[in-house]
């Protein structure tokens, strides 16, 4: 019987539109997420979009949104009956309670399962399509879609199954199936939001019923040879959590059974005693009969209707479920974008209240989305769902009421969510001590601007609603717009004229505001609200009272707008669409180029075409550089007057000069002495230059040449954000040309090179590159060169550039300033310009500066500290500081980075001065990024490396290891195995991303999770391994060797073998391991027990297990000796525990551990708590949490020792 | 409305002011079918009652009357205003309570019922309080009026749903299906209260219970399948067929043989027999007696006489339809 009910179910259930329709948009999701180069889940670099791994990942991401899927089999399987009021009949059949709810249980599960088949169906078929790069893609193995699917996917799908079931079964409700829906998806989206910290990796890998969490960590240091050939299994982390979600379906079947019963309760009419009914009665008589009132007509009367029309739509939505469960999900949604604003290495920001109105919109968007889909549905058609439309609609009151109170509740219920929002982020401005709130900023930003769009898609949503036939349908063509957005963009679609209630991004600084970035975006708004204004009209001559007319009957009401009361304000508002569209458009198209990221790519494909013939030319260097530089910050233009002396360096005559100018600037005048320009390509500011006489090795020539950069009204997308009002903050790159064929200028990515047809470009060339040997890494058309420059900007701002300030005066409303540089540099300058507060101060002949943004003062002392710390440090350890001077600039946060210029570092205000370094514990990340571009005065300023692989271990490597020597001065040892563990898992994790694969330290090709995450671990260990003396010896054998070098720049390999020779024989193994192989260590303490001895000292024994192996660029891994000692340590607290220190270490010492599993036997005097191989996790391996163990008491050692 | 009188006098018939006048209003749905099909009707101040079986238009043309619906032609006038092109204009002089409705989840009866009398144009608050409150005890839902609406039984939600209809003092009332669900006595309160208000304005009254239209009104027709089958006073449309009807008990058994040779108009269970009303012109014989003629014969011949003329796809059976 229970059979025959799921039989039937299932057949019925395949021939509803549910099943049509989640098939369909699984399998276009998949497929596109397959066929598509713009969407790609899981795979990307070595690993094949169809590696397992990337399949996984793609269904358990589909997984997750399969549960709006859910209710519509599951809560419609038991429902339907109940909601076609045939539940009376078919519950007084004979058919047993089993039979019926695990019958339609099974049956609507097996429609589901095969709805959802469209999952892997999509992937595959997707696979089949030509254009899909077949670089990326493996054989076709079915076996792996089926145990994916059915195998992980599947049981999840079961346990969500099983929920809505149960809750269909205790509400006997759709919609409480559907908000549970939405409840468990936020539930799910805020928990893990809370606990992203990698200390809560294990606890979600566990609870994540999708798995997904489960899957990352379980894959997450996989290789990419282990993603496109391995599938998970249940082992492990995967095992348990599985268990625990079956075991909690199970316990929702079974309460869906204990909760079912065929007879509904009849409701206890909840009346209260008729105590008062005579006192009632004696009210009525004292009522006049008879009076019926007498109407009023006019506009006070249409008014008042309005406004009672108005609060009662409010009303009914603040009172309805759904709305307090999306303000409670909305509220905690917030509350965690308030909270975390973490910039990095576990430091939070201070609640800046830019980071706050950001916060608020991060939280309040999904909210708002779903708020939009469901309460617009819930608002239009709230008469008609309730079946009152019928009096409603006869009575007196003009359309209008009706239309404008509808929308205007709508928007009030969005700005009432929004209101929240600023409450709770003022709340925890208060909350943290914070007390300079911008009340303006959250007034404009947080409340005025970012209402605008929403309510702009409240009136697109009335508009779909009124339209359609029933407000599912509408629902759903929401739904279709909300995706649609997003997919567009996805294939280049990017006008905001088109995407409506769009905008142009209006970032927001805390240096430069709004900017003018948000003048651009009320242009385009307003042209949506124009938009809006017209569909507005739409909805209320398209409105429908009394009985539903088709469209095609409601559509002759558009003869309203022959009525001039209707016609001129449809006029104005078309008007005033078409008079923005075209300044938007004039702005966008005009002004600026319309270029979409796809243009982007077929210019660098056409750039590389037509010139890269030229690449092997020979060409001049930039040996002198004077150049003037005029900053017009409000007017985001940029003048630059520059003469530079060209030096043939080469051994040949060279008789034609190439230069290539950057891109967005206009060239308003070039002259190379002794040539005519015979060729200018204009797409790419491209200028070929004939010498009449050639130049002759060693001769010099004079290039003049005039910039002007600006950035013209606004660009639909990527307007500038170095040219700006506060904070501008432009290099050389922008305004100055690359002598010769700019390699820069080709696209890199190797995926979107093969569509284009392109062989894939070397990252970096090989270290063995000789001809490289002579070029540095930053741009090979100049060695060190002079500089000297006069800036100017507006009066009240002041502009730094490298260089030491040789004069200031003000001329009119504009701020000269003359840097010149003592001694050659780098050819890689900078200007910023902005209102600064300056703090200075001076350590032993050296200027300190901090230019900041006036309220951005909480860590400037931390910087000036960590300044003079490292200048100490560095001139003892390596060399001395070339400069006098040190300036540190603050630039707005459109770019989060900072970077080393000589004797000027630029350092965004989003990284390190607004970091809240509250606790003892906390590292200090203004210290550390102060100190580790300080180190790369040295590192890159004073010791360039050559254009070769291993170039960047020298300069970003090196600057860690300075980093971490004065972190460990001042912070101590704890902080820096902190700080490593960071390192170590971001190193980690980066392996698998990798496009081209992994390479050795001394190898590395530009990539940042081995230069710098790497680097840090490997230069601690080795430090540690070999002593820092070794270390800075050779460091400063390296200065002397190479440093202010260009013939030949330096190598890793330079400062290898010196470290080979500073550290001795014994340790050259170690070194190749580190840095000239790819090493993973895996090293585990099985268990340890101490004894105590007669004498009172104690016996350890530590059963330990040792592994080395050798992976190549792919992950490919083979088994090596393991033959580097490794340390061994006993404690009598934690390593991991709070206030661990020196005291609490019993022994520390390197032991070489030669077999893989071994038993190592230590006596000593204090017994200990803790013992560990390699506690301080210093050596690259995977799992670091198995190094350390309590040791166990024990009287049996010697049983212990023999097993 | 004082001037419309002479305009409505125009179109005089039947000896009385004709206030509401329909003419040739046909109504097609998108699928095709027909609901009303060229109606014409005279309709004076007074009750009015609208008599039809099941699926005959009743509602179409109600809905019609009350601005919820456009017809595919034809032309309303109420007095000097048109219906179908001045629609707020006619909602301004309407009461209406539609056959099957339903209430917001949230509010109580006298909320609601404050929040209609907004609507309906009563702007003076003080005055809203009597209007409402004095609905209340008049429809009997004054103890009730702070409960949920929502929780309101089957007769008291109809009872609300009158209450409603009188608010604003309408000259045109229509009424669909009212006495739907109420208890005899409600039933007969809301028939006194009817025909109080009943004498000023137009009420249209549709039903197709016979004796509600027996009760009240003045005037009447029959609707079936989208069309007037008859029309006029009750006690006209009576004497029509005075003496043409002829009533007769038989088994169940004979039931068929006597649809096939009779022209039966209805037939009612009696005690395990069957007692069967027929309309001749003369005595059929065979044991039928002569009966006095009432309304339910009018309606069920006029029904059967529309039914033999072509129109089969009428579905309801005269058996039982006078049964309430």
């Amino acid at each position: 019987m229970m059979l025959r009910i799921a039989l039937s179910e299932l057949r019925y259930m395949f021939k509803s539109p549910q099943t049509i329709v989640s098939f369909a948009v699984f399998f276009l999701f998949t497929y596109f997420a397959m066929a598509s180069n713009n969407v790609q889940i899981g795979a990307g670099g070595n690993v094949n979009v169809n590696s397992p791994f990337a399949l996984t990942q793609t269904f358990l991401i589909m997984n997750v949104f399969a549960i709006f899927s859910v209710p519509a089999f599951m809560a419609n399987a038991l429902l339907k009956d109940i909601d076609h009021k045939f539940d009376g009949i078919l519950f007084s059949t004979p058919i047993t309670k089993a039979d019926y709810l695990f019958g339609r249980f099974l049956g609507g599960f097996a429609a589901l399962v095969v709805a959802l088949l469209g999952i892997p169906l999509g992937s595959l078929v997707g696979t089949f399509m030509p254009w899909v790069d077949p670089e990326t893609l493996a054989p076709t193995n079915l076996g792996h879609y089926f145990t994916i699917y059915f195998g992980f996917v599947l049981p999840s799908i079961l346990t969500m199954a099983s929920i809505i079931y149960a809750v269909a079964v205790m509400s006997r409700s759709i919609m409480y199936s559907y908000l549970t829906v939405m409840a468990l998806l936020i539930l799910y989206l805020v928990g893990f939001r809370l606990l992203n910290g990698p200390e809560y990796r294990e606890i979600t890998a566990l609870l994540d019923p999708f798995m997904l969490r489960t899957f990352t960590e379980f894959t997450r240091y996989w290789t990419a040879v282990e993603r496109n050939t391995t599938i998970i299994s249940y082992e492990d982390v995967i095992l348990t959590n599985r268990i625990l979600w079956i075991g909690v379906a199970a316990v929702f079947v079974t309460l869906s059974f204990l909760l079912f019963s065929f007879r509904s309760a009849a409701k206890q009419p909840k009346q209260k005693k008729d105590t008062t009914n005579s006192a009632q009665q004696a009210l009525a008589k004292t009522i006049e009969l008879g009076v019926r009132g007498t109407p009023s007509w006019g506009r006070s009367t249409a008014i008042q209707q309005f406004l009672l029309r108005t609060k009662f739509e409010i009303m009914s939505v603040f009172k309805s479920l759904p709305f307090i469960i999306i303000i409670l999900f909305s509220v905690f949604l917030t509350i965690t974008s308030l909270i975390s604003r973490n910039v990095g290495y576990g430091l939070d920001a201070f609640p800046v209240t830019r980071l706050m109105v950001q916060a608020i919109q991060g939280g309040l968007s999904l909210g708002m989305i779903v708020l939009l889909i469901f309460y617009s549905a819930d608002i239009i058609w709230r008469e008609r769902t309730s079946k009152f439309n019928e009096i409603i609609d006869a009575m007196p009151a003009p359309n209008w009421v009706f239309v404008v109170s509808k929308l205007l509740a709508l928007a009030a219920v969005l700005i009432s969510i929004i209101l929240l929002g600023i409450i709770m982020s003022v709340l925890v401005q208060l909350a943290s001590g914070y007390s300079s709130l911008e009340i303006s900023l959250y007034l404009h930003r947080g409340l005025f601007h970012f209402a605008i769009a929403p309510i702009l898609t409240a009136v697109l949503c009335c508009f779909v609603q009124v339209l359609s036939k029933n407000r599912f349908l509408g629902m759903l063509i929401m739904v279709v717009y909300f995706l649609s957005t997003i997919i567009l963009f996805q294939f280049g679609f990017e006008h905001p004229l088109y995407q409506y209630a769009s905008g142009i991004n209006p970032q927001l600084t805390d240096m430069n505001g709004s900017g003018r970035f948000i003048e651009g975006d009320y242009w385009v708004l307003a042209y949506w609200a124009a938009f809006a204004v017209l569909l507005l009209m739409l909805t209320y001559v398209f409105w429908n009272r009394g009985t539903l007319q088709p469209l095609k009957f409601r559509l002759r009401n558009i003869s309203a707008f022959k009525k001039l009361s209707f016609a001129l304000p449809a006029f104005a508002a078309f008007a005033a669409m078409i008079g923005t569209g075209a300044y938007v458009f004039y702005n966008t198209n005009i002004l600026n180029d319309y270029v979409t990221a796809d243009d982007t790519e077929k210019q660098a494909v056409e750039y590389e075409k037509r010139f890269r013939q030229y690449a092997d030319l020979p060409m001049p260097r930039t040996t002198d550089i004077n150049i003037d530089v005029d900053i017009y910050p409000y007017k985001r233009r940029v003048e630059a007057r520059s003469t530079q002396i060209l030096e043939n360096k080469t051994d040949t005559n060279i008789s034609t000069v190439h230069m290539v100018f950057p891109p967005n600037a206009k060239v308003v005048s070039v002259d190379l002495s002794g040539a005519n320009l015979t060729s200018f390509d204009e797409d790419f500011n491209y200028h070929i230059f004939d010498l009449a006489t050639p130049m002759v090795p060693g001769e010099k020539r004079t290039l003049k040449f005039e910039t002007l950069i600006q950035q013209q009204g606004f660009a639909h997308a990527r307007n500038s954000v170095t040219l700006v009002r506060n904070g501008t903050f432009i290099n050389d790159g922008e305004i100055a040309p690359y002598i010769g064929f700019f390699p820069g200028g080709m696209m890199s990515d190797r995926n979107t090179r093969r569509e284009y047809g392109l062989e894939p470009l070397p990252r970096t060339p090989k270290l063995e590159d000789a001809s490289q040997h002579g070029n540095n890494y930053l741009r090979q058309d100049s060695d060190f060169v002079t500089f000297e420059t006069t800036v100017s900007t507006v009066k009240g701002q002041t502009v730094v550039a490298p260089g030491y300030l040789q004069k200031d005066w003000v001329e009119g409303n504009r701020h000269y300033f003359s840097y010149k540089m003592d001694a050659p540099i780098l050819n890689f300058y900078s200007y910023l310009s902005a209102e600064y507060e300056v703090v200075r101060d001076a350590y032993e002949g050296v200027d300190i500066e901090v230019f900041h943004h006036k309220p951005h003062t909480y860590n400037v002392g931390r910087m000036i500290e960590s300044v003079k710390d490292s200048i100490a440090y560095f001139n003892k350890a390596f060399s001395p500081y070339q400069h006098k001077q040190l300036r540190i600039l603050e630039f707005p946060s459109y770019r989060t980075f900072a970077q080393a210029f000589p004797n000027t570092v630029p350092y965004s205000e989003g990284i390190g001065f607004i970091a809240d370094v509250a606790g003892d514990d906390s590292i200090d990340l203004p210290y550390y990024v102060t100190a580790h571009e300080v180190a790369h005065q040295w590192w890159a300023h004073q010791v360039m490396s050559a254009n070769t692989q291993g170039g960047t271990m020298l300069v970003e490597t090196l600057a860690q290891y300075g980093a971490l020597l004065v972190m460990e001065q001042k912070y101590g040892k704890d902080q820096i195995r902190k700080f490593l563990k960071y390192e170590l898992d971001r190193y980690l994790s980066g392996r698998a991303g990798d496009p081209e694969g992994e390479l050795p330290l001394y190898r590395v090709e530009n990539q940042q999770y081995i230069h710098y995450r790497k680097g840090s671990v490997i230069m601690y260990a080795l430090k540690d391994y070999v002593g820092e003396d070794v270390v800075n010896r050779s460091l400063q054998r390296l200065v002397n060797l190479r440093g202010f070098q260009s013939t030949p720049y330096a190598l890793s390999t330079d400062l290898l073998s010196i470290l080979k020779e500073e550290a001795g024989p014994e340790y050259h193994g170690l070194i190749e391991d580190f840095f000239e192989k790819i090493t993973i260590f895996d090293v585990k303490l099985d268990k340890s027990q101490v004894e105590e001895l007669e004498d009172g000292r104690f016996k350890v024994l530590l059963n330990v297990e040792v592994a080395k192996v050798y992976a190549d660029a792919e992950g490919n891994e083979t088994e090596a000796d393991f033959d580097i000692a490794v340390d061994i340590g006993l404690f009598s607290k934690s390593p991991a525990a709070e206030g661990f220190g020196a005291d609490d270490v019993i022994l520390l010492e390197k032991r070489y551990v030669t077999e893989a599993e071994s038993v190592i036997e230590i006596i000593v005097d204090k017994k200990p708590v803790f013992a560990g191989i390699d506690p301080y996790n210093k050596l690259v391996d995977r799992n670091s949490n198995d190094n350390l163990a309590t040791v166990e008491n024990s009287k049996t050692v010697e049983a212990l020792a023999g097993d | 409305m004082s001037d419309c009188r002479s305009e409505a006098a125009k179109t005089k018939k039947e000896g009385k002011l004709a206030m509401l006048s329909i003419q040739s209003l046909t109504h097609t749905y998108p699928n095709g079918v027909q609901a009303l099909k060229n109606v014409n009707l005279e309709i004076p101040k007074g009750m009015f009652g609208l008599l039809g079986p099941n699926g005959a238009g009743k509602s179409s043309l109600m809905r019609t009357l009350a601005t919820l619906q456009q017809p595919t032609h034809g032309q309303l006038m109420f007095g000097d205003v048109d219906v179908l092109k001045e629609p707020d204009a006619i909602r301004r002089l309407l009461g209406y309570l539609p056959q099957d409705f339903g209430v917001y989840p949230r509010g109580s009866a006298y909320d609601l019922l404050d929040h209609l009398a907004v609507l309906k144009g009563i702007t003076n608050g003080k005055e809203r309080k009597q209007v409402v409150e004095g609905l209340l005890v008049q429809t009997n839902l004054f103890k009730d009026r702070k409960k949920k609406l929502a929780t309101f039984s089957g007769g008291m939600r109809q009872r609300f749903g009158i209450a409603q209809a009188l608010i604003g003092d309408p000259q045109l009332i229509i009424v669909d299906e009212p006495t739907a669900g109420l208890d005899p006595e409600e039933r007969n309160r809301f028939h006194n209260l009817l025909s109080e208000i009943g004498e000023d304005v137009v009420v249209i009254l549709s039903t197709h219970i016979v004796d509600d239209v027996a009760d009240l009104c003045p005037n009447m027709a029959i609707l079936a399948n989208g069309e007037i089958i008859s029309k006029g006073t009750p006690s006209d449309l009576i004497g029509d067929i005075e003496g043409r009807i002829w009533k007769k008990v038989i088994d169940k058994s004979e039931l068929d043989d006597h649809k096939l040779r009779f022209n039966v108009i209805s037939s009612h269970l009696t005690v395990g027999k069957i007692s069967v009303r027929v309309n001749a012109a003369e005595n059929p014989g065979e044991g039928f007696e002569t009966a006095s003629a009432d309304l339910e014969d009018v309606y069920f011949s006029a029904i059967s006489e529309s039914r033999k003329n072509g129109t089969q796809d009428v579905d309801a059976d005269g058996n039982n339809a006078a049964a309430a």
